[in-house]
Parts: C-alpha cells; structure tokens; sequence
C-alpha cells in the first residue's frame, strides 16, 4: 500500500497497531466521559452523598497514576520488547488482562444498556438494546484500535461540542456548597469503599498494546487534563444541583442536559447528551473489546477465545440473568475489590516487567526496530567434511601429519 | 497480530454492518412499542393525592387534546381524568385505560401535590414518574388550599387550563411577583438535605367576580390563582406562610426572582421597586449562619410624596425609602426564622448550611442551637 505523506512526517497510513497521539487524546476523552460520567456518578452517590466530588477526585489521582503507567509502558515500547522477549510473565500479566478486560467489558456493558433501558426505550425488550450496542462494538473491536481511534476523531469533537455547550447553557437552583462535608462518613469507612468501585478506573489499559506516534502538540496530557476537568466540573455541578438525591440520577451526562436554559425556548435537550453517551459508549466498549483480543493474542498467540468470549459473556447475560441491574449492582459488590486490585497491579506489573527486561537485555532493546538479518559468522564454516573423521580442534595437528585433498579434506589412512 | 479468519470482504466493508442495522431497525422498528402521537395523551398537569385511610393513591391528569374540524380549524380540548390505586403507576395505568391512549408525562410542566401526599417519601413519589414516565426534573411543585383533582378541573379566566396558566406563571417567570419556584429536583435536594424542609407554592383559588363573556354568552365558573402564600413543609407537619414573609422566603430560596417590592413609609408614602437583580449569600461559620441579600432594585412608581421634584433613583427621599425597606426585609427574615423555630420546620435550609460547615460531627434534627443572622441590602439603580 503506498504510504502519502501528508506534512511534518506524518503519514496517511501507520503501520498496523500504530495511532497517533491525537488519536489517542481523543481515546482517552471518549473513554473516560463514558466511564466516569454516564452511570458512575449516580451509583457512587449512593455511598458517598456529599462526598461524591472527593471520592471521584481521589479516583481521577488513581487513574492519572495508572494511565501514566500505561503511556510509559507504551512509550518505551513495552509490548514489542516483552514479546520479543518471549517473556512468559509477560504472557501471564497478558492473560489476566484479557480476563479482567472482559469482565469489566461486561459489566460496563449492562450499566449501559441500564441507563439506555430507562431512559430511552421505556419498555422495550432489553434484549434489542443488548443487540444495539453488541453489534457496532464488535465490529468494531475486531477491526482493531486503528479503526476505534478513526471513528473517535470524528465523533468526539463533535461530542465535546455538545457537553460544552450544555455545560455552558447550566442553569438551575444550585448550591456548590453540597459538595461539602469532604467526608459525609468516617474517613476509614470512606477509604474503605472507595475500592467497591474499581469498575469505572483503568480504563486506558488497551493503550498498552498500541504504539503512540507522536504529532506536534501534547495531545495526550492535554486530553487527559481535559477529560479530568470535564468529569470533575459535571459531577461538582450535578453534586450541587441535585445533593444527595443524585442517587437517582442514572446518567449524569444526560440529565445534565435537561438543565439547559435553552430548554425552556426549544424543548427538551436531553437528547443532545444522549447522543453523546450513547456514542461514547459504544466506542468505549470496542476500546476494551479491542484490550482484550490484543491482550489474549499475546498471552495465548491466538485472538480467537477473546473475540468468542466476550459476546459469549453478553450472550450467557441475556440468557440467564433476569434484569442487567442486577449484574449492575454485582459490579460494586465484592468483586469491585478485585476489579480495583486488577486495575492497579496489572499497568504496574507490566511496566516493571518492561523495565526488568530492558536492564537484562539492553541490546534487544536497542535494536526492537532493526530488520532480522542473520549474523555474519566472522569464520566462515569449513566445507563438509568428506568424512577425515578429524574434529576441528585437531585438524591443525592433522594436517602436518596428513596431505589435504583438493576438496580441503585430509588423506587419512581411513580415506587411503 | 494475527487476523481473524473472516472474509476480508467483510472486514474491510462498512456496508454489511449499516445493512444489519437497517434490517435490524425495519424489522424491530415496527415490532417496538413506540406510540404514534396520535396514540400518546399528552399530560400538561398531573396531581398526586393520598387518602391515609385507605392507603390509596388518587392520581388526577389533565391531557390536552388538539382537535380539528373540516374547515380546517383547529381548537383544543383539555380532559382531566382521575383513577385510583395503590401506587402510583396503577393508577397512571388506569388512566391510560379510561383514556384509550398512553400517558405521557414528557410535557408536562406542573405536579400538584396534595398536603398528605406531602407526608410521605418524595423520592418514592418523584422516581416512578420521572424514570417511567419522563417527568421533567424541572416540573415545578405546587399545592393549595383545594384537592389536586379540584385544582385541575378549576377552570381559569385567562387560559382556561390551570397547569397552563401555572406554567405560564411559574415557569415562563411572567408576573411572578414574589413568587417561589420549585422544582421537582429541588424538591428532592431539599428533603434529603439535613434540613429535610422545604417551600412550594400554595394556592388559593378565587372564584371571579366578573365571569368572562364570549359572543354568545357569559362564560360560568371562572376562577383566580391567588399565588402569594407559600406552604412549608416537612415529613411530619407543614405551614402556610402569610404574603409578605412568602416575598422574602422567595428571594431568599429561589434562583432567579422577579416582580416588585413595595414599601409604605409612616407618613403614608407608598414606594414601588422592581427587582432588576439579586445575590444570595449564606454563609455558616460554626453554628452561625449567615445570609446577605443584595437586591438591585430601579423605582417603579411612587405615590403620596409630599415633593414638587420629580423623584429617580439617586434622590435622597428614594435611597432612604430603599434603606428603610432592606430594614424591613431584615426584620421579616428574622420573623422567620423564629417562625421555622416554633414549627421545628427548618426551610431556610440551616442545618444544612452548618452540616456543609461542621460535617458529619453536626447531630441531627439541631435547628434550636443554630443561630441567624440575616441582612438585606438594596441597590437602587437604573433599568436599561
């Protein structure tokens, strides 16, 4: 394929598992207004009442540290040295994250179809929505992250215009101070819960198999400062609209929407975030759909029981669970421990693994990009043998006692 | 990476994925009960009321019907229809049975609460309607001296519909002259605050004096909103409050507030101000909570001056009037205050200012050890 250079050495097409870091920016907003700013908010407020700004804000410090672990690791090339590398942890750590990205897939996918179900299609069959948003985020997700990142550059300035536009036009009875106390409980049961909500951090750990290429601008810090500060202004202002009945609120980012001043002179505006959570979701959910087959391809060298999986987790849902709220509310049970304890150790694990190997094989670092040539013996191999029976390190010897025949052999008495 | 054993016909085009989408959609798209707007009753006021005898609901809408007649002109219709049940729903559901069409609460801007209904779990009674049937979290709360279903049926000179004429005056801010706005959402932040109080308009229905006539006839049964007072409330008692400290709360309380504020002087002078602005502060520093009220006001009219000057803003005699009545607003806060103490209501939302102060250390139901300290400062200034 002929590659167009467009301007300042960026090219039309990247090589396969490649994105830029604009791309990546708009990654990053898509997937954390998706998670932090849909249902979380609402759940999280059930817990936390007026402390449900604080609790996001020590989240978001978490994310930072986690997703800065993540770009590190992606960075340095992680991914290409560890399966250069051949390094079995690194299929292991590869295998859990294929696993945990499945489940937090599945999870995530019943709060959407949660939210959906109640505030879209009033009593439409749950099954449909499942379909609704299984189909494009498989596509999707197959398709790979190139084409997840594609579809984001054209959808999320488009998204964020909306939010802005919506966060702008905010009016309603409020009052900031219902962000406080800092701690509406006591602060060890308020470090002791936090964890329950693992479901809505590490969501850039697919990043970890992509190759960032870099453009002019810091669009990733710039993105991840912009997402953090849109997820945090929203809540404080949903906090300070709605106090501790927030807990009602099933998705924030499209109840936001209803306090648009412009609503009293055009109707009801809901459907302007709705559309952007919807969006959101669906590219969040082939972000990690797309984590979890590039994970299981490293871990196990086939993508295949990922790509089956992951429909099949949906699928057994459908199936056998009665209602997706009820999968909902297992999320922030105790498996949201593990969810969190996955989330933290997993980038960690990784990015130590890189660094492990790097120190112990600076070489194969240095040279992740050259072509394989196979080396140039400085002694080339002496012809084959015709059979003198000498081994080499005697051959010196030999060939004193010896004549040496025209084809380089020597004229034992065996060859006599 | 290795690639997935699909065709790359299938990989590579975007056509089959929007092709299942749209068999997807024509197929289910007619299969989805997703009702016509000619199917869909279009409720523009519901009203919600509790008989604690029997533990029932009494859910009363009014629908508004658009008809249209061969010469092509339209009209409308506005049918109030009241049902009965255990819950709410049942009784929605009923309605929509004596209808013959599906309620939708997507329109409608008014929900009359009746006092008992006041009485139990706001959010058990927001929820349903706003998560099934898409009641807007910006509805606004009114109750009144008569039953929600009378209210509904109360025919009004001006617009005929009552929620419409609500709509009209609390939600469009015309001629809202110290009156309280809430809605449904702050209905619900105020009664899960620790202050578990809040204020909603409470109106009196006045039969006119002079009934409307149209071509043929005089039109009977008109009826007035008096919308002055307001009702404060807890879980377990509720107060109405007379005009004039109603004004005030509705500064204090609302978002954005309009109308005028009048002041008579001893000597008899009458002044007239309209609200151009205002800034609420409250403050709590410890268990004293502070409020400072600064009103933007442009004279309106004045009367029985004893001047030959033509009187304006920066006039002496104005500015004193202006001072004389923050003092007076002053005084009607504290009035209030003292009133929230003898019921044990606290709506001016103190407990909840020291609970943002002092946090979780702040034992609940404290309104007696917290004290008060309101001003009022207005402004005259120029209107543009």
């Amino acid at each position: 394929m002929k590659n167009v250079k467009i301007q300042h050495g960026i090219y039309k097409n990247l090589p396969s598992g490649t994105i830029y870091n604009s791309q990546a920016g708009f990654l990053i907003f898509a997937v954390g207004v998706a998670f932090k700013l849909t249902a979380a908010p609402g759940v999280i407020n059930e817990t936390y009442g007026s402390s449900t700004l604080w609790a996001f804000m020590i989240m978001s410090a978490v994310e930072i540290a986690i997703t800065a672990c993540i770009f590190a690791f992606a960075r340095m090339r992680g991914d290409d040295l560890l399966r250069c590398s051949a390094s079995k942890t690194y299929r292991l750590i590869c295998a859990a994250a294929s696993v945990w990205l499945i489940v937090k897939g599945t999870f995530y996918f019943c709060y959407c179809v949660s939210y959906l179900a109640r505030e879209l299609f009033g009593g439409v069959e749950p099954s449909l929505l499942y379909l609704l948003f299984l189909f494009p985020a498989i596509y999707l997700g197959i398709k790979g992250a190139r084409t997840v990142a594609r579809t984001t550059e054209i959808l999320v300035p488009i998204i964020f215009v909306l939010i802005a536009f919506n966060l702008i036009f905010f009016d309603t009875n409020n009052d900031i101070g219902r962000n406080l106390p800092i701690f509406s409980m006591d602060p060890v049961d308020f470090f002791k819960n936090l964890p329950r909500f693992g479901l809505w951090i590490g969501d850039a750990l697919p990043f970890a198999f992509l190759r960032v290429k870099n453009k002019r601008l810091p669009y990733v810090t710039g993105s991840i400062v912009l997402t953090l500060a849109t997820v945090l202004i929203t809540v404080m202002l949903g906090v300070a609209a709605y106090g501790d009945s927030m807990k009602m609120v099933s998705d924030l980012l499209i109840h936001i929407a209803g306090f648009n001043q412009l609503s009293m002179e055009i109707g009801r505006m809901e459907w302007t975030n709705l559309f952007a959570a919807v969006s959101v979701s669906i590219l969040s959910l082939s972000f990690i759909y797309f984590g979890a087959i590039a994970a299981c391809d490293r871990a196990v060298e086939t993508r295949v029981p990922a790509v089956v999986l992951y429909p099949a987790a949906v699928a057994a849902i459908i199936a056998i669970v009665p209602s997706s709220q009820s999968v909902a509310k297992f999320a922030v049970q105790a498996i949201g421990y593990a969810l969190t304890a996955m989330a933290i150790a997993i980038p960690l694990l990784m990015l130590t693994t890189a660094l492990v190997v790097k120190k112990k094989m600076p070489n194969l670092y240095r040279h992740l990009d050259d072509e394989f040539v196979p080396r140039e013996l400085p002694y080339p191999e002496p012809p084959a043998s015709l059979a003198d029976n000498i081994l080499k390190p005697f051959k010196r010897q030999a060939q004193q006692e010896y004549a040496t025949l025209d084809n380089g052999s020597l004229q034992t008495e065996e060859n006599q | 990476m290795k690639k997935l054993n699909v065709s790359s016909y299938a990989m590579r085009t975007k056509w089959i994925v929007i092709l299942l989408c749209v068999v997807f959609l024509l197929v289910f798209g007619r299969t989805v009960n997703s009702p016509a707007l000619t199917k869909t009753a279009i409720v523009i006021g519901i009203g919600v009321d509790f008989d604690e005898k029997t533990s029932e609901f009494e859910i009363t809408t009014q629908a508004v019907q658009m008809l249209s007649n061969t010469s092509g002109t339209g009209g409308q219709r506005y049918d109030v229809t009241t049902c009965r049940g255990k819950t709410i729903s049942s009784a929605l559901d009923d309605i929509s049975q004596k209808m013959g069409l599906i309620v939708s609460l997507a329109h409608c801007e008014v929900l009359f609460l009746s006092k008992s209904a006041l009485k139990l779990d706001h959010l058990q009674i927001i929820y349903p309607l706003n998560t099934m049937y898409a009641l807007r979290e910006q509805a606004i709360i009114v109750t009144g001296s008569l039953s929600p279903r009378e209210m509904l049926a109360t025919r009004i000179g001006t617009t005929i519909s009552s929620p419409y004429f609500l709509q009209s005056a609390i939600v469009n801010n015309e001629g809202t002259d110290g009156l309280i706005k809430t809605t449904a959402k702050d209905l619900l932040a105020r009664s899960m605050s620790r202050s578990e109080a809040t204020a909603i308009p409470y109106i009196l229905p006045k039969k006119l004096e002079d009934q409307p006539q149209n071509e043929q006839e005089e039109m009977k049964d008109n009826y007035e909103f008096d919308l002055s007072r307001v009702l404060v409330f807890n879980h377990d008692s509720s107060e109405i409050l007379d005009e004039d400290l109603s004004e005030i709360l509705a500064i204090f309380l609302s978002e954005t507030t309009y109308g005028s504020l009048n002041y008579t002087a001893e000597n008899g002078s009458s002044f007239e101000f309209r609200i151009l602005d205002k800034g609420v502060k409250t403050s709590a520093n410890g268990r004293t909570i502070k409020a400072e009220i600064d009103l933007k006001v442009d004279l309106l009219d004045y009367q029985f001056v004893q001047t030959d000057e033509i009187l304006s803003g920066a006039t002496e005699i104005i500015r004193e009037a202006a001072k004389k009545l923050g003092e007076q607003l002053t005084d009607r806060m504290k009035k209030l205050h003292a009133l929230s103490l003898q019921y044990g209501i606290d709506f001016l939302g103190l407990q909840a200012k020291a609970y943002q102060r002092i946090g979780r250390k702040l034992e609940e139901h404290c309104l007696d050890s917290l004290s008060f300290s309101p001003k009022v400062k207005i402004t005259v200034k120029e209107a543009a």
